[in-house]
């Protein structure tokens, strides 16, 4: 490691530590959350730095991006007038700070001595993952973990996207306040540009996925980032949850996944056990599918359930 | 020292004053926020483990663990967001 790489990652990583102080003292909510967004946008770096392309791209736009989005709507909603959250920092007791102390710096201490206490070479999975490559749907070892070699663990996180917008919905999930309250004509006019590239991008990451870093994680993010700019443009409205085609559509990367997990199934094979020469075809249909549908749930978190509140009354 | 064991140990960090910020706040959108940062120092464990040894490849499979938690987190703070937006409406007398 050369001095100059050596001093970015001390800087990145106390950086990182200072700022995750900074965001959970800091003395205002809304400091919190811009400071929070920094800390993600700091995040990105590290995953790069760590050659972690396909997590830095998804960091970048949902942990710097989607949820500091969905913190500031939370905020606006939250600061009308008086409600029943616990607003005041209350101070407690010393013996209680004293034993919550106690137990952060024991998780520290805990989590360093297992990390350097750690077999040499330490456990991976890439010797078993790697020589598999040449047989798997996608040449990309991420995207052959995600949608081929551990296929199940994506199903069920699409299933838990899915089952995220259901129950929001059941709650009554309010659109933001006053979406239109940002409509200016310079961001109009700047959707309107960014709008197709957006969309364009999101089809080329989920392609690329295939073979190097990117899919349908971070397509799915880029297009929710679009239709969530739409909104606050004021140039889209949000889409009526009750329509049978949004429904479907929130659900088709869910209804993908399991037909071809069927599908593999009925043909002899264990499910989501691609046949052979089948295996790209599939998982490019899957994870178009998924990002649709990662696209379409943020974008319906944030926005909520246009007509909840109309229908009720 | 390793860069992938210093970061490591910068993961570790963020988790225990992330620990520590989630049960001394009281407000939930602190503790959401608290949640999100311990998520991130995990999964900083997770990804320097898979490339603590250089020169060879990073392991795929933490990759792809940490892809997928960060989906899933992103969804559940939403989701955590909406039950607080509605305590919020609750509290105001609205329904």
């Amino acid at each position: 490691m050369s001095g100059v790489t050596l001093a970015l990652d001390l800087l990145l990583g106390l950086s990182l530590v200072w700022l995750a102080w900074r965001t959970l003292a800091s003395p205002t909510l809304f400091g919190a959350i811009v400071l929070f967004i920094a800390f993600g946008l700091l995040m990105a770096l590290v995953w790069a730095r760590l050659d972690a392309p396909d997590i830095a791209l998804a960091e970048a736009a949902v942990g710097a991006g989607l949820t500091g989005v969905l913190l500031l709507a939370a905020l606006a909603d939250l600061q009308q007038g008086d409600n029943l959250l616990p607003v005041r920092e209350p101070l407690r007791g010393w013996l209680l700070q004293l034993i919550l102390a106690l137990c952060a710096l024991g998780l520290f201490t805990l989590l360093t001595l297992a990390l350097l206490g750690l077999p040499s070479p330490p456990p991976s999975l890439a010797g078993q993952v790697l020589p598999r490559l040449d047989g798997a749907g996608a040449s990309h070892p991420v995207t052959a973990v995600l949608l081929d070699f551990r296929a199940w663990d994506t199903l069920l996180e699409i299933a838990v996207l899915l089952l995220a917008v259901v129950a929001a919905w059941s709650l009554g999930s309010h659109p933001h306040p006053n979406p239109r309250i940002v409509g200016s004509e310079v961001l109009q006019g700047l959707v309107r540009v960014l709008l197709p590239f957006a969309v364009l991008s999101a089809g080329y990451l989920v392609w690329r996925g295939g073979f190097a870093p990117g899919g349908a994680f971070q397509a799915g993010t880029v297009l929710a980032a679009a239709g969530i700019l739409l909104l606050l443009s004021g140039l889209g409205r949000p889409f009526n949850g009750r329509h049978w085609l949004w429904r479907a559509l929130l659900a088709s990367g869910l209804f993908i996944f399991t037909g071809v997990a069927l599908g593999t199934l009925l043909l002899g094979g264990g499910a989501l056990d691609y046949p052979a020469g089948l295996g790209y075809g599939l998982i490019l249909a899957i994870e178009l599918g998924l990002t649709l549908t990662i696209g379409l749930t943020f974008i319906a978190l944030y926005a909520g359930e246009q007509d909840a509140a109309e229908e009720r009354e | 020292m390793n860069m992938a064991l210093w970061f490591t140990l910068v993961g570790a960090a963020l988790a225990a004053i992330a620990l520590h910020a989630f049960f001394s706040r009281r407000h939930p959108l602190r503790r959401l926020i608290a949640l999100n940062i311990m998520g991130s120092g995990i999964f900083l464990v997770l990804i320097g483990l898979a490339r603590l040894y250089p020169g060879t490849l990073p392991d795929p499979v933490p990759h792809a663990m940490v892809l997928t938690g960060i989906v899933v987190a992103v969804s559940a703070t939403a989701f955590g967001l909406v039950l607080l937006r509605r305590l919020a409406r609750l509290g105001r007398g609205e329904t």
